[in-house]
């Protein structure tokens, strides 16, 4: 593992990085989900809405940059 | 017809159900380094996990350990539970999210509304778990 070459080294890294950031998110918005499920008050649905608003984006990009950094690590993979 | 647990029980006060939620996080984050750790140790430190694990004959093993055995088992099993649940109820948020039709908000209230019994009852098994795990690696000599 530690000796791959610069480029590959680097898409390894983006690769988990992203992967658990997407992770996070997803389990974040879901924790907001249950909260405002265990609160049943608008209040709380609202910032559900909120999250799940904020949470969208960023997992769309976070998805990309994994699935990116999975191609990447398979072409940049040595043959053996 | 189901009934939620809102429907049952009455509404969790925000007041219990934050901190639940935060401490269940907590128990779940310790349980997934805990995981890690043991995943790390030397091989002559789990043993005793393993051949409490077999549940064969295992001589030499004291039955306090293996009883640690079983309740790290359930400490762990209920973590991913949590853990799987979550994932869930976020994967349907986030889709719903970005199809943003009534069809997927409907899928989400009926996720959140059943997932959110599963995961107050995991929390409610969770919680005196991984409390007693804590306790009990003190009491017990691995």
């Amino acid at each position: 593992m530690s000796d791959l070459p610069g480029p590959s080294r680097l898409v390894h890294g983006l690769t988990l990085l992203s992967g658990g950031a997407l992770l996070l998110v997803v389990l974040g918005a879901a924790t907001v989900a249950m909260l405002a499920e265990f609160a049943k008050t608008w209040q709380w649905y609202f910032r559900m809405e909120q999250a799940m608003e904020l949470a969208m984006p960023a997992t769309l990009v976070l998805l990309g940059l994994f699935v990116t950094g999975l191609v990447g690590m398979v072409v940049l993979a040595d043959r053996d | 017809m189901h009934q939620s647990f809102g429907a049952t029980y009455g509404p969790l006060p925000l007041r219990f159900a934050v901190p639940l939620l935060l401490v269940g996080a907590c128990v779940a984050a310790f349980v997934v380094y805990d995981m890690y750790r043991m995943a790390e140790a030397e091989p002559g430190e789990t043993d005793a996990v393993t051949a409490a694990g077999n549940g064969s004959e295992s001589g030499g093993v004291a039955p306090s350990a293996r009883a640690l055995g079983y309740l790290r088992g359930a400490t762990y099993a209920l973590g991913t539970l949590l853990v799987l649940a979550l994932l869930t109820v976020g994967t349907v948020g986030i889709i719903a999210e970005i199809k943003g039709t009534w069809h997927w908000a409907i899928h989400l209230e009926s996720t959140v509304s059943y997932l959110g019994v599963f995961v107050a009852g995991v929390l409610a098994l969770l919680l005196p778990a991984a409390t007693l795990l804590v306790i009990a690696r003190r009491v017990v000599d691995e």
